[in-house]
């Protein structure tokens, strides 16, 4: 990795201004600052109900009686903290800029949720030997959790079903599950997406797109090695390869995209020479997992 | 092995130059290295593998431009140091054979083909063409000697050895004239091939329609065609005989179609230019056939021409001119003891009923008057002795010869003789059959000049035979108390001697004689043997000078020395003898020269004339400039796929 931080100070003071936000909520076991929506024990008003037997006389609204003389219980929004799961493609083909570049994205994205003292579940795509998740809450966390993010090196070979599985293996929670990944699956290209989805969790997808994967000279004739397979094409870039390669490359982002949309799951394309906060800025206009903090 | 001939066919001037194909090696590196597939490390080959399905043509077929694009430029260089290093064919640098050509003259090669020029004209063309086709120096020099010989009756040098081109057309530029009778070929190119065997490389062309086997020799020798039409009809045979009346002349003739189709030809027989018969002949292809005619005798001698009419492609061999003598009727002057004896009588009434000889100018007469008597053509002396000086210069028949004047000897005495032997074929004795005859007596013969022609019990009984001038034909038999055979013979024998006599001096010659034969006349010639020949024809020995008429000088005699008609003596020919003198004469024949196996059919199927050659110099300089436009268009090829491909790479 190199060796300038993933985030310089002033975006660092820049991201405290900003929130996760999700589509839908899930239920957590423990409260926090995300409102549910769901009514239970939380301190955000919600609105009123007739009283009947059994309630807790906490919740008796005594100013609405000595008005009208009629007993109601307030109700109360539960809030609970937010858990997100940030998965982030770490294979060999995402070495060099999209790794740089998902990277980034994942730590200002898991330093909002620290900020907010939410969980932040850190995942690689290949996990991590011994530790498929880290576990980090709290903005004192924020220094490990970046460490980590920045310390993982790019290894392996992309097998998101299966890791995903193990992922999934190490909680029983639901939240906010945020994959960052080029998605050059071969076996299965929504294989990790599929899986949160079916979990329950509130999907977004990263998939972080670099032109020079597909950037090719003219007229080279190429003995293409893979990163990850080692496997070996041999490749005579003639105009119309190169146009069919890049019409590929498009048609297999679009046809993503439109998978995603139809299992819910928010797509968010992140071209990894666009500067990060014109993705947040973007993410923040779709309402794509970012919002403003309130 | 093609390939090795094909090297084979090519030398180099500067065979250093090959250095600059070492210039391969590098540009093949430079291709190889610039065209490596490069290894590069990419995210995900499944997104190439997607991508490439529908391209992979064009993927092969911009390695293809590539490839043709290196050939191109190898190809470039090659040519460009193929023509640096002066590239040129083997032949144009490789030693040129001279060159030795036979023209065939033959008489046959008087024969006009389609387009109208005869045959020895086109060979002749065709001996230009060789000579132009041997490459020059430049300034009119060629690379090798060129030698024409012309086959004539003998071998003729036309264009003696020469480098000088425009020397050699100019000595083939007078139209040949084909010799008068057959050419001699193989002396010609056994000549050609001694002048060849000399030098180096030679090449010997025989430039002939006819049949021709070339001799076994290590010198190339190539025998090309020089005509193709068969269009002729020939005659082949002729013979002129008295009729068998005895009152003219019997024609015969053969003639042979050559021509691959039927042809009808009308035979016209002329005598002194008028037309005394005709007849049309229809030959089919391939075909011989023989007609007779029966020609009058003339009143004087007279020239019988035969001529095929219509037109052929040789009209050398559609007419024959002979000789005609006028059949003589010799007067007889029989002599007797005194009393005639009838046979002979009556022999001489026969001769005279059928006009063989002039009844009226004969008569008999007593041995005692003979010498009184008007001498005669033939003189008959019958069984009796001729007084001492009535033996005079003339033609005698003597039957049962006594004593006497006689210009033989009598021998012994040959009685009832049983064993007879004839020369066979002697025209006197032609048709008589001595085998049953009985005869009582005879008396053998002998003497200088004398020649047998029967023999009875081994001993000569008839002869013929001349002394003094006093020619004879003997018959040592008596007839009386022969039986009739015998006496039938007589009157044949008779008539044969008196004819034969008779006409021996007017007609010494026979009509025509053929190539070769012996110019033999019947009887010695009235002027002597010493003769003068004169004939329109060229002869032999005048060939290598050019001369035209013939003339020969030799001895014409009936005893042996004679003169043989030479090949090319043909057409009439004038006899004379005893010129100066007052026993001079002179008399006519005809040579003619009939050759069955002479045709004009082509033996071989007429040579193409081969291309003039390009100067040597202008060779070497031709291929320079075309190897060198090649290696600009194979740069030319390479730059134009080079701009194609960046062409499609800004493009993309």
């Amino acid at each position: 990795m190199s060796g300038e931080p993933l985030l310089s100070e002033d975006e660092l003071r820049a991201l405290d201004r900003l929130r996760i936000t999700r589509r839908r909520p899930t239920p957590t076991d423990q409260p926090g600052d995300w409102r549910t929506g769901r009514v239970g024990s939380g301190v955000l008003f919600a609105d009123h109900r007739d009283y009947t037997p059994g309630d807790d006389l906490r919740y008796v609204d005594w100013n609405v009686y000595a008005r009208l003389g009629h007993l109601v219980v307030k109700r109360f929004e539960i809030e609970e903290n937010l858990e997100l799961t940030l998965c982030v493609d770490r294979s060999l083909s995402m070495a060099g800029a999209k790794a740089r570049a998902a990277r980034r994205l994942a730590a200002a994205l898991g330093y909002i949720a620290l900020g907010r003292m939410d969980h932040v579940r850190l995942a690689f795509l290949p996990t991590v030997a011994g530790a498929p998740v880290e576990l980090h809450r709290g903005k004192g966390r924020a220094g490990k959790f970046l460490a980590a993010l920045e310390g993982t090196p790019d290894d392996g070979a992309t097998a998101h079903g299966h890791d995903v599985a193990r992922i999934l293996s190490t909680t029983k929670r639901r939240g906010l599950a945020i994959v960052l990944s080029d998605f050059y699956e071969p076996q299965n290209l929504v294989a990790s997406l599929a899986g949160l989805r079916t979990r329950g969790m509130d999907v977004v997808a990263l998939h972080v797109l670099d032109t020079d994967d597909v950037d090719l000279t003219l007229g080279d004739s190429l003995l293409a090695v893979d990163r990850e397979t080692g496997a070996e094409v041999k490749v005579d870039v003639t105009p119309t390869f190169l146009a069919s390669l890049r019409a590929t490359w498009h048609r297999r982002a679009d046809s993503l995209e439109r998978w995603c949309v139809g299992r819910e799951i928010r797509y968010q394309r992140l071209e990894v020479h666009t500067p990060l906060w014109d993705v947040l800025a973007e993410m923040l206009g779709s309402g794509a997992a970012v919002g403003k903090a309130t | 092995m093609s390939a090795v001939l094909l090297v084979a066919a090519f030398v180099l001037a500067q065979p250093t130059a090959l250095w600059g194909l070492a210039a391969l090696v590098p540009i093949a590196l430079f291709h190889l290295y610039f065209r490596r597939r490069r290894r590069v490390l990419v995210p995900f080959t499944p997104l190439l593998l997607e991508s490439m399905g529908p391209v992979r043509r064009e993927a092969r077929f911009k390695r293809l431009r590539e490839a043709a694009s290196l050939l191109a430029r190898m190809l470039a260089l090659v040519c460009a140091v193929l023509a640096l290093g002066g590239l040129r064919p083997a032949e144009a640098e490789a030693p040129v054979a001279d060159l030795f050509v036979v023209v065939d003259a033959d008489i046959t090669t008087a024969a006009r083909e389609s387009g109208g020029a005869t045959r020895l004209a086109h060979a002749q063309e065709l001996a230009r063409a060789f000579v132009r086709s041997v490459p020059t120096r430049g300034a009119g020099q060629l690379s090798a000697l060129v030698s024409v010989l012309v086959a004539g009756q003998a071998p003729r040098l036309l264009v003696p050895p020469t480098r000088d081109l425009a020397d050699a057309l100019k000595r083939l530029e007078p139209a040949l004239v084909p010799a008068p009778a057959e050419a001699d070929l193989g002396a010609t190119v056994a000549l050609a091939l001694e002048g060849a065997a000399r030098r180096e490389a030679a090449r010997v062309v025989v430039l002939t329609a006819r049949a021709f086997e070339p001799p076994r020799t290590a010198i190339a020798l190539d025998v090309l065609g020089t005509g193709t039409t068969r269009r002729d009809q020939r005659i082949v045979e002729l013979g002129v005989d008295h009729a068998e009346d005895g009152g003219g002349y019997a024609v015969r003739l053969a003639a042979i179609n050559d021509e691959e189709s039927a042809r009808t030809r009308r035979v016209v027989v002329r005598v002194d230019g008028e037309i005394v018969a005709s007849e049309d002949l229809t030959l089919e292809a391939g075909d011989a056939r023989e007609v007779q005619f029966e020609v009058p005798s003339p009143r004087q001698a007279a020239w019988l021409e035969v001529e095929l009419e219509g037109d052929d492609a040789f009209p050398g061999n559609d007419a024959v001119e002979v000789r005609l003598a006028p059949v003589p009727k010799p007067s007889v002057l029989v002599v007797h003891s005194g009393r005639v004896r009838p046979y002979v009588m009556a022999t001489l009434e026969a001769l005279g009923a059928e006009g063989l000889i002039d009844k009226d100018r004969s008569g008999y007469v007593r041995a005692s008057d003979v010498t009184k008597a008007r001498p005669r053509d033939v003189t008959l002396v019958d069984g009796v002795g001729l007084p001492r000086d009535a033996l005079r210069p003339g033609a005698y028949v003597f039957l049962a010869p006594l004593a006497g004047a006689l210009p033989f000897e009598l021998g012994e005495e040959v009685r009832k003789p049983l064993i007879w032997r004839t020369v066979p074929g002697h025209p006197l004795i032609d048709g008589l059959d001595f085998r049953r005859a009985f005869v009582v007596r005879g008396r053998a013969l002998k003497g200088a000049g004398l020649e047998p022609l029967a023999y009875a019990e081994g001993r000569p009984i008839i002869a013929e035979g001349e002394r003094g001038g006093a020619r004879y034909v003997v018959l040592g038999l008596d007839p009386e108390g022969s039986m009739l055979p015998v006496q039938g013979a007589l009157v044949l024998l008779v008539r044969n001697a008196i004819l034969r006599l008779a006409r021996a001096p007017v007609a010494p010659l026979k009509p025509f004689y053929r190539r070769g034969e012996a110019l033999r006349p019947e009887v010695d010639l009235p002027g002597g043997a010493d003769a003068d020949l004169v004939w329109d024809g060229v002869r032999k020995d005048a060939l290598l000078a050019g001369a035209g008429r013939g003339r020969a000088r030799a001895r014409i005699a009936s005893d042996g020395v004679v003169w043989r008609v030479p090949a090319g003596a043909v057409g009439r020919v004038r006899v004379a003898t005893g010129a100066g003198t007052a026993a001079a004469w002179s008399g006519w024949t005809s040579l003619v020269d009939l050759d069955p196996a002479r045709t004009i059919a082509p033996a071989r199927p007429a040579a193409e004339a081969p291309p003039a050659a390009a100067a040597r110099a202008d060779q070497a300089t031709r291929w320079r400039t075309l190897l060198l436009a090649l290696a600009v268009l194979f740069l030319l090829l390479d730059l134009a796929l080079v701009a194609r491909a960046r062409s499609a790479a800004a493009q993309g």
